[in-house]
């Protein structure tokens, strides 16, 4: 930290006007130099970024501030802009090749939009406010954000999910004039909890046991203490995350209809609510203070930052009650880029003039920039009109949060930022949309073989092996750390069955003041990824609309997430798997009408090893919300009844690729099963029609394991025995019993139907992929699955179902 | 037209299941007002019947559950809760509100430290009756479930005699039936000698319906009646005490 | 002046210490956790006690221990670890606030710091043991620490 080095770039072009700022002379600089500025102040600009920033100075004729390009560097960011997203990029798939001008525009964007078009009334908002909303009922829509905390969660697991939760929150907070929110959900990728530390190929790395417990205590600590129910999740391992670890958070919110609609006019006053600011925000990128003050560099202040939910819930409770009382022109949350992106974000269109002499401070000394840009944790800014300003101080000391004034809206369309009597910073944000366009490169080869079906020796230690795959086990110990019932609306839960322990697929929840109920559901297939990332894509889509169906969600009122994680994006095959996986969740998202209404992206998941570089599979969690009209309609996946009949809906394919089968057989490159839309959306109406009948005992859809994990995860209720003959089930001619045991075609559903209703169910499904299977009983309690007269398996329930429920509580 | 009984939920920093319990409480005829505790006054409980302690994170549990909320609520009103109970008034403790007011001294002396497992538990337990004559349990059957989810719940005395000694006099309202986290005498509930202040670590306000149970068919199997849950027998039977004491 | 109090809870038994590793140990140590408050004040030393004893002890279900002497005796080692200056204590946070709302505590405290001890307890071959536990519960992003060796 020493700063009597070589003098910096930094020193070389400042004018120091004052003490808390500095004007950089940019106009004359060559290209490297704007780099090597970019790179010294870690701005994360290229220098064709540098370069149009300079074009904009000198168009204005004059030299921008350190705030100013701090500013930009952050409305330019991958994280705002989206820059790979949005890039053009030539892609060549098998040698064929395209361009695509946009994967946000083609992919996401436009077909959403269509969807929208055709759904009229149903997507109230998406893509410009913190969350997407879709109507609920007349008077109510709800919401859903997820979003990632990878890299803060390597570095401190606790504190980065911690983090990423409250983050995550806040975004609903400040969706529409402020959303409540009703539920959480979480998903993690992590190396296997059992790796050995010989095996570790970097130091410094957490091990993934201390990874998954430090995050899952950080999303208990903070969730739990929000009183917001953690009711969805999953969890993946695999040896490419050891190094670089995926953490989702999302957030589900609810808001009157009325409340959506939010607009910042001129002569309204913008408030700060929450937490203060300090350089704890800064993430260690406190060099530019040392260079003003080569005294003043902090090292002490490089702490990673830790979440306070009590300053949140504060916060939380005087956002809603002011929202409620009509206080609330416009609210967002302070996340990325600190105030500067949330003022940026409301006086984008208005103007306005903040004044960070206003800001509270948690230590004196930041100079301007750093207050600006600072992340510290649970600040939320609004815009309201002054003559609330004595309520809303009122309401501040009600709920015991600090309420500070920045400053002021006023029609100028110039954000002006001042400090100590100086204008630090005067932009007009209109003119920094069009950041420069990126130019990638991405390819795609198939990477998949028909292979030949694999002799099945012993499916019943097959079915064992699976049951205790960390891609399968229990979720039980992360899930009992959560608390799922706070609000007391959880509907179904994340456990079910008898003693309250089986799997369940989507979780529900009641929404107060309303007749009607949200789902909630996560799909994530990382291991399809690998091999075809468009069978992977769709999968994912499918899975997550599957699993929200079956719980009693209308499947034409569905909307879902895209979050997605990627290695290297200059890296052409990890580049040309995401596009796969992107054309492919736009094709299923059109086909079954369920739009997107928010998403994120992250780059860059890769990590140096000693070996080089290891990189994640793309990896994409899809996430969903869907209504469910009438509470009568909510439908879990554990099996209810010992004298019902069991059947299946949708057919069977051959292919066991990407199957956690396939993979601890080491069947690399076997073919993954594509999705068929029109037949599987053909079904969920289907289903959803008998449903609403009540023909639906329970439902529970195949997935990883393939049908012999789900019976068995049905048959987890304790309830009955099951018998299952699979030779009349839907298939494909090449389908063996691999294939039809452990192979995990998409589209499918087990269900438990009363003896007298099959029939009316069999009649609803004429042309469709269905077949009674088997049923259940009180006779025994076992699995027992033939195939005619062969016996496949057979064993207690029990047995197999304790290999799943301690899989992961021996190591958590 | 008869007037309803107030219950007035104290709210903390932290608290967050006032919502849900001030709905449970309306929902068998309570009129209700939740005060954050930067409101509250000593005369804030005149006219009131019922103070609840709703479950959450009071000041975040840091130091120990419901320390700073007692500190701060002797602050600000001294013994007024305590001369609320010396005049008739009822008093409900759930989770949180249980470890305030076993810290507040309204309740037999012991303390809610961390659950034997060293974790947070979620999840639902057995619970048996053990004092019939309790305002807050007349409608529940001997035995029944509720869900929990807490870290601190395990339940200790200064010596083990003194947990026996509760649940020998029926001080131990309400006991879990099987071992959940360490209490001493399995100890879920406490009241104290009037009656008429209950603290559980249970969530009776998350259980009002059938439909909350993790099993999709359960019944309660209470005077035939099949949509309600076991939580709301607790808050109906709290009413009627209330109702008729007054 | 400084004042310090360790807190040892009287109900916890001492746990398997393999809980706190990554890997586990064949030795079959065990661990108990204590908490030390380290207090610089100004004024009245039984104002101190007194908020002590009000404020961070349970009476019940706690013992303190006043001094620099550890609490506990007879571990292998010990590792002492809190927050490093600048990480957010939200423990110290909540403490500090609650004590600003006192009316006239009767002492000023001018520094607080909250540190977590864990002592290991059993036969260990060396001292490279205490690496292991220091790796796995404390993290330079947020922690600091140091470690005693014996303590008979």
């Amino acid at each position: 930290m020493s700063e009597t080095k070589t003098e910096s770039i930094l020193d070389r072009i400042a004018e120091v006007p004052a003490d808390h700022f500095r004007i950089l002379k940019i106009s004359d600089l060559g290209g490297d130099e704007l780099l090597e500025l970019s790179k010294f102040m870690k701005l994360s600009l290229s220098k064709e970024d540098m370069l149009a920033v300079q074009e904009i100075y000198r168009g204005w004729d004059r030299e921008p501030t350190d705030v100013e390009l701090e500013v930009i560097a952050q409305t330019w960011s991958e994280h705002c802009k989206h820059r790979i997203f949005g890039a053009t990029i030539e892609h060549t798939v098998d040698g064929e090749s395209e361009t695509v001008k946009s994967l946000f525009k083609t992919y996401i964007y436009d077909v959403s939009n269509r969807i929208f078009d055709s759904k009229p009334g149903f997507v109230l908002s998406a893509f410009h406010d913190n969350a997407g909303f879709i109507k609920l009922d007349d008077e109510q829509a709800i919401c859903l954000k997820a979003e990632t905390h990878n890299h803060p969660s390597a570095i401190e697991p606790y504190a980065g999910a911690n983090t990423g939760l409250g983050g995550v929150i806040r975004d609903i907070l400040g969706a529409g004039k402020g959303a409540k929110p009703i539920g959480s959900l979480d998903v993690f990728c992590f190396g296997a909890p059992d790796t050995s530390l010989e095996e570790m190929k970097a130091t410094d790395v957490i091990h993934p046991l201390g990874m998954m417990r430090g995050v899952v205590r950080g999303v208990r600590d903070y969730g739990n203490r929000m009183g917001i129910p953690t009711i969805s999740g999953a969890l993946q391992f695999d040896d490419s995350y050891i190094y670089n670890p995926l953490v989702f958070c999302g957030t589900a919110g609810v808001i009157p209809i009325k409340d959506i609609e939010k607009e910042v006019k001129p002569d309204q006053v913008i408030i700060s609510v929450g937490g203060r600011t300090g350089r704890d925000g800064l993430k260690g990128a406190t060099f530019s203070s040392a260079a003003l003050d080569s005294t003043s560099h902090e090292e002490d202040q490089q702490a990673v930052q830790i979440g306070n939910p009590i300053e949140e819930k504060k916060a939380a409770d005087f956002v809603l009650a002011a929202r409620d009382k009509g206080l609330i022109e416009f609210v967002t949350d302070c996340g990325a880029g600190g105030y500067s992106s949330a003022c940026g974000e409301m006086l984008e269109t208005c103007g306005g003039t903040i004044n960070l002499d206003n800001v509270k401070l948690k230590a004196e000394g930041l100079v301007s920039w750093e207050i600006f840009i600072s992340e510290s944790q649970e600040r939320m800014v609004l815009a309201v009109k002054r003559e609330s300003l004595p309520e809303l101080q009122e309401l501040a000391d009600l709920y015991e949060t600090e309420l500070t004034e920045l400053g002021s809206s006023d029609g100028s369309g110039i954000l002006k930022v001042t400090h100590h009597g100086k204008t630090v910073c005067e932009l007009d944000c209109s003119n920094l949309h069009d950041a420069p366009i990126r130019e990638l490169k991405a390819k795609w080869e198939k990477k998949t073989e028909a292979i030949e079906a694999p002799v099945l020796e012993n499916p019943l230690e097959d079915l064992k092996s699976l049951l205790s795959d960390f891609a399968i086990v229990s979720r039980e110990p992360i899930i009992r750390e959560y608390d799922h019932e706070v609000q007391g609306n959880t509907v179904l839960k994340p456990l079910a069955g008898a003693s309250g322990d089986a799997p369940q697929d989507a979780s529900v929840v009641r929404i107060s003041g309303s007749e009607k109920l949200m789902s909630m559901s996560v799909a994530v297939l990382p291991e399809w990824g690998k091999t075809d990332p468009y069978a992977m894509g769709a999968a994912c889509v499918d899975e997550c609309i599957r699993q929200l169906v079956a719980s009693g969600s209308d499947p034409d009122r569905i909307a879902i997430l895209d979050n997605f994680c990627v290695g290297n994006p200059e890296n052409e095959e990890e580049l040309g798997a995401l596009v796969e996986t992107v054309k492919a969740i736009a094709a299923a998202a059109e086909a079954y009408g369920a739009p997107f209404v928010s998403g994120k992206d992250s780059f860059y998941n890769y990590f140096e090893t000693d070996d080089g570089p290891v990189s994640i599979p793309v990896t994409i969690l899809i996430s969903g919300m869907g209504i469910i009209d009438d509470e009568a309609h909510v439908t879990g996946a554990s099996i209810r009844r010992d004298d019902s009949v069991l059947a299946i809906i949708g057919n069977t394919g051959a292919e066991l690729g990407g199957s956690v089968f396939a993979r601890q057989k080491k069947l690399t490159n076997a073919e993954v099963p594509q999705t068929n839309f029109e037949e599987a959306f053909a079904c969920y109406r289907k289903y959803y029609e008998a449903n609403k009948a009540g023909l639906i005992l329970s439902a529970h859809d195949v997935s990883e394991g393939g049908l012999a994990v789900t019976l068995a995860e049905g048959a987890f209720s304790g309830k009955a025995g099951l018998e299952v003959d699979l030779s009349g089930i839907p298939m494909d001619d090449d389908a063996g019993k691999a294939a039809m045991l452990f192979g995990e075609s998409p589209s499918r559903l087990v269900v438990e139907v009363a003896p007298e209703n099959l029939e009316k169910l069999a009649d609803l499904f004429e042309g469709l992929p269905f077949a009674a299977l088997g049923r259940t009983t009180s006779e025994h309690s076992n699995l027992n699955i033939v195939w005619g007269k062969e016996t496949l398996i057979n064993e207690p329930v029990d047995q197999l179902k304790s290999l799943w429920k301690n899989g992961l509580a021996q190591y958590y | 037209m008869e007037e309803r009984p107030c219950a007035v939920l104290l709210k903390f920093p932290g608290t967050n299941c006032d919502e849900e319990t001030a709905r449970a409480l309306e929902e068998v005829g309570f009129v209700t007002e939740v005060i954050p505790i930067s409101a509250l006054k000593a005369t804030s409980l005149v006219g009131v019947s019922l103070v609840v302690l709703p479950g959450g994170f009071s000041y975040g549990d840091y130091v120990q559950s419901g320390r700073l909320a007692k500190l701060v609520t002797e602050q600000k009103i001294g013994d007024t809760l305590k001369e609320f109970r010396d005049n008739g008034g009822y008093l409900l403790g759930i989770c949180n509100g249980f470890q305030i007011l076993t810290q507040l001294g309204l309740l037999p002396e012991g303390s809610l430290v961390e659950n034997a497992s060293g974790r947070y538990q979620c999840h639902w337990v057995k619970l048996d009756k053990q004092c019939a004559t309790s305002p807050f349990l007349t409608h529940l059957p001997d035995q029944f479930e509720f869900p929990i989810a807490h870290a601190e719940g395990r339940l200790v005395t200064a010596t083990p005699e003194e947990a026996k000694a509760y649940r020998e006099s029926g001080a131990a309202a309400l006991t879990y039936t099987d071992e959940v986290n360490g209490s001493f005498e399995q100890i879920a509930g406490l009241q104290d000698e009037s009656g008429r202040v209950f603290g559980l670590m249970p969530h009776p306000e998350r259980f009002m319906n059938a439909a909350d149970h993790y099993d999709p068919d359960w019944q309660s199997g209470v005077d035939g009646e099949t949509s309600r849950g076991s939580g709301y027998y607790l808050f109906r039977s709290l009413f009627e005490s209330v109702t008729s004491s007054n | 002046m400084q004042e310090i109090y360790e807190i040892s809870d009287r109900f916890i038994e001492a746990g398997d210490a393999n809980e706190l590793l990554y890997e586990p140990l064949k030795e079959g140590l065990t661990f108990r956790r204590t908490r030390r408050y380290e207090i610089d004040f100004d004024g009245d030393k039984k104002a101190v006690k007194k908020f002590v004893k009000e404020t961070l002890l349970d009476k019940i279900s706690q013992e303190y221990h006043k001094g620099e002497e550890p609490a506990l005796n007879d571990s292998a080692f010990f590792v002492e670890y809190g927050m490093k200056p600048g990480a957010l204590d939200l423990e110290k946070e909540a403490i500090l606030t609650y004590y600003r709302g006192i009316e006239d505590p009767g002492f000023t405290i001018n520094d607080l710091k909250i540190r977590q001890r864990i002592y290991v307890f059993g036969k260990v071959a060396d001292e490279k043991v205490s690496d292991k536990f220091v790796r796995d519960i404390c993290n330079r992003a947020i922690h600091n620490w140091s470690v005693i060796q014996g303590n008979v």
